[in-house]
C-alpha cells in the first residue's frame, strides 16, 4: 500500500484538542507540560472533533493530533467475539486511548472510527474505580490495551505503570483477583524498567514474520526488539504471552513464519512462556468496507476474503493451512494445550 | 484541484494575478481557473457564500483529493495586516463550533475564529468575518476536514469604513505564504491521485466474465480476485493463458465455470 508522504504533514501532537472541564486538572495540565510547543485548542466535548462527519482517517493518521478527554458513561466492557478470550470466564477490556501511534494496515480501528485522532482519556482513576467494584462480584479478567497500544505512548502517558500500580495495590486488598492483558507491538526496553512486576499483569506481545511487519506494521518495533523484550520480562518475572495473531497471508509466508519461529524460539524459552495464540486475519464485514474505502491500494483491504456470519476471513483452505501449520510448529516448542487457537 | 473561495473581488484579485487565472464561462458566480486553481467569488454574507461553495464544488465535480480554500479578510482585534490559518470556527448566529483539520505544516499563526451575519462595527472577537462557517458546512458535504481550510487576514479592527482602502495590502503582504501554502495542498493532492489503485482490472474483467460463463454471485467473486490480483502484481494475463492452453477457458457453461473459477483463484495464492 502507498502512503502519504510525511513531509507536508505536523509532528504528532502539533495539536493538542482539550475539553474546558478537565483544562485545569493535573492529568491535564501534566501532559501539556510535555509539549510546550504544541497548539492547544479548546474544545466542549471530544466528540466534537472526534465524530465530525467526512473525516479522513488516512491523512488524520499521518499528522496524529491528540485530543484530551474525560471518559463518561461505561468504562468497562464484555469482551468481542472476535476476541481471543483465553478461556477466562469474566473477560472484560477497557479504552483509555481510542486510537494508535502504530499504523497497521490490517487495523479494524480504520473501519471502527470516524476519526484517526488519538483520544487520552485522563480519568484513569474512574475506571479504576469501576474496576473495584466489579471486584466486589468476581474476578476480572481485564484487556487494557485494547482498541490501541498503550505501550508505544509509555514514556509520555505512563498508562502500563499506572495499571500495574493499581494492580499490585488492587489485589492485596480486593476479595477477588484482577488480572490485566498488556498487547502490544513495542520492543522498547526502557518502558518496562520502572514497572513494579506482577503475576497478574500478561504482557501479550503481538509478533509478525519480519516481512510483515516491515510491510504491514508501520511504526511497530521489529521483530527482534519485541523477542528481547519479551524475554527480559519473563525474566523479571512477569507472565509473558506472545500473539501470532493476525497471521496476515502474504506470498510465501510459509517461509516468513518459518524464520519468525527460528528467531523467536532462539530468543525465547517457550517453556516459560505463559501461554500463546494463534489467529489468522479476521474482521467484520462493516469494518473491512469501510477499510477498503479508505484504501483503495491495499492487497490486506481487497484479499478475496469469505465471509462467515458477517465476518471475513481467510478462505478455509488458507486459513485452516496457516493456522494449523503455526500450531503443529508451535507444539513443538510449548505444549499444547497452552497454545489458544482462535475459533469462531 | 484547489478550489479557492473568496467573497469579494479585490480580495480575489492578487490570487486572480498571482496564478494568472481566466474568467470562466459561468453566469452565476464569478469564477476564475486555471489548470490547478477554480476561483470563485461569492459574495459576501453566509448564505451566498454557502451557495456559491456548494455551486463551484458541484459543477466542477469536486474529487475527494482537492482542496478547498477560503481566503480573505476580516475584522478583529489582532494586527491589522495579519495572516492567519482558522483552527476554529464559531458561528455565532447558530452557536455551533466547526474544526478544520490542521494537519499540514505552515508557515502561518493561527487562531479561532467568529463567525456571524452582520457587520460588525464594534467587538472584542480576536478574528470575525461573515462567511467561514458557511462556506464549511456547504464544503463538508463534498469533502473531508481535511482539505478544507481557511486563511483570515485582518483588515480592520471593527471599523468597517477603512476596509476597502487596504484589502488588496492584505492579500499582497500575505501573497507567498499563501502561495507556499496553497503549493502544499497541491503536492498534497497530487500524492492521493498516485496512490490511487488503478482500474485497469475492470477491462479484464469485461471480457472474463464471458469465458467464465458468470452468474450475478460469480461476477462478484470474478471482480474480487481481479481486484487483488491486480494490486498484488500477479500476473493474470499469464494465468488466464495457461488456461486457455488447457483448455480450462473458454467454459460452456456455468457449472464449468464454477470449476475454472475455483482453479483461477488457486492460482493466485
Ligand atoms: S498496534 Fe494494534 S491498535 Fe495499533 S495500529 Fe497496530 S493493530 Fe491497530
Amino acid at each position: 500500500m502507498n502512503t502519504l508522504g510525511n513531509n507536508y504533514f505536523n509532528k504528532a501532537f502539533s495539536h493538542i484538542y482539550v475539553e474546558e472541564s478537565i483544562k485545569n486538572e493535573a492529568a491535564a495540565t501534566s501532559i501539556l507540560m510535555g509539549f510546550p510547543n504544541a497548539t492547544i485548542i479548546y474544545i466542549n466535548h471530544y466528540k466534537d472533533i472526534f465524530c465530525r462527519a467526512n473525516q479522513n482517517y488516512i491523512s488524520q493518521q499521518a499528522s496524529h493530533s491528540l485530543i484530551l478527554a474525560r471518559k463518561t458513561g461505561t468504562k468497562i466492557y464484555k469482551g468481542s467475539p472476535v476476541c481471543q478470550s483465553f478461556d477466562n470466564k469474566y473477560f472484560y477490556y477497557t479504552s483509555c486511548m481510542m486510537n494508535c501511534l502504530y499504523n497497521c494496515e490490517y487495523c479494524y480501528l480504520k473501519g471502527m472510527y470516524q476519526s484517526g485522532y488519538l483520544v487520552l482519556f485522563i480519568n484513569l482513576e474512574d475506571i479504576f474505580d469501576e474496576v473495584c467494584e466489579m471486584l466486589q462480584e468476581h474476578p476480572v479478567y481485564l484487556c487494557v490495551s485494547y482498541d490501541t497500544d498503550i505501550m508505544a505512548m509509555e514514556q509520555i502517558f505512563h498508562l502500563g505503570e499506572k495499571w500495574c500500580n493499581f494492580v499490585n495495590t488492587i489485589n492485596q486488598k480486593s476479595p477477588n483477583e484482577l488480572t490485566i492483558e498488556i498487547r502490544t507491538k513495542c520492543g522498547n526496553q526502557s518502558n518496562w524498567e520502572n514497572l513494579k512486576v506482577s503475576p497478574n499483569v500478561i504482557f501479550a506481545f503481538t509478533i509478525s514474520p519480519e516481512y510483515v511487519i516491515d510491510h504491514f506494521e508501520r511504526g511497530t518495533s521489529s521483530l527482534s526488539a519485541r523477542l528481547n523484550c519479551a524475554s527480559s520480562l519473563i525474566n523479571a518475572g512477569f507472565p509473558v504471552r506472545l500473539c501470532f495473531d493476525p497471521m496476515i497471508y502474504c506470498k510465501d509466508w510459509k517461509t516468513h513464519y518459518k524464520d519468525m519461529l527460528t528467531k523467536a524460539t532462539a530468543s525465547i524459552n517457550f517453556s516459560s512462556l505463559y501461554d500463546v495464540s494463534v489467529g489468522s486475519f479476521r474482521i467484520s464485514k462493516e469494518y473491512l468496507k469501510k477499510m477498503r474505502h479508505m484504501l483503495p491500494d491495499s492487497a490486506i483491504a481487497f484479499f478475496p476474503y469469505e465471509n462467515t456470519e458477517g465476518f471475513y476471513h481467510y478462505p478455509s483452505d488458507i486459513q485452516n493451512e496457516m493456522e494449523q501449520f503455526l500450531f503443529s510448529e508451535l507444539s513443538g516448542h510449548i505444549s499444547k494445550d497452552k497454545i489458544f487457537l482462535w475459533k469462531e | 484541484m484547489i478550489y479557492l473561495i473568496c467573497a469579494l473581488y479585490p480580495e480575489a484579485k492578487p490570487l486572480i494575478d498571482k496564478y494568472n487565472l481566466k474568467k470562466a464561462d459561468d453566469g452565476k458566480f464569478q469564477t476564475f481557473k486555471n489548470d490547478v486553481i477554480t476561483l470563485v467569488i461569492t459574495g459576501t454574507g453566509q448564505i451566498s457564500a454557502a451557495i456559491a461553495t456548494a455551486y463551484v464544488l458541484t459543477k466542477y465535480e469536486c474529487h475527494k483529493a482537492d482542496f478547498v480554500i477560503n481566503i480573505g479578510i476580516c475584522a478583529g482585534m489582532l494586527p491589522v495586516k495579519g495572516a492567519y490559518l482558522i483552527n476554529k470556527i464559531i458561528d455565532i448566529s447558530s452557536g455551533r463550533t466547526y474544526y478544520p483539520d490542521m494537519l499540514y505544516k505552515s508557515d502561518f499563526e493561527e487562531s479561532e475564529l467568529f463567525s456571524g451575519n452582520s457587520i460588525l462595527s464594534e467587538g472584542n472577537y480576536p478574528l470575525y468575518d461573515m462567511e467561514a462557517a458557511a462556506i464549511y458546512q456547504a464544503a463538508i458535504k463534498f469533502i473531508s476536514t481535511d482539505r478544507i481550510s481557511f486563511i483570515k487576514i485582518v483588515s480592520d479592527n471593527f471599523s468597517p469604513e477603512s476596509v476597502k482602502t487596504v484589502i488588496n495590502d492584505c492579500l499582497e503582504g500575505n501573497i507567498s505564504i499563501i502561495d507556499e501554502y496553497i503549493l502544499s495542498c497541491k503536492k498534497i493532492a497530487d500524492e492521493i491521485i498516485a496512490t490511487e489503485a488503478s482500474d485497469d482490472y475492470i477491462h479484464l474483467f469485461d471480457q472474463l466474465k464471458q469465458d467464465f460463463h458468470c452468474s450475478v454471485t460469480m461476477e462478484n467473486s470474478l471482480k474480487g480476485l481481479l481486484k487483488y490480483a491486480c494490486i498484488s502484481k500477479i500476473d493474470i494475463p499469464g494465468i488466464i493463458n495457461n488456461m486457455k492452453e488447457n483448455e480450462i477457458l473458454p467454459c460452456q457453461n456455468k457449472e464449468e465455470g464454477k470449476k475454472a473459477l475455483e482453479h483461477f483463484r488457486k492460482q493466485l495464492f
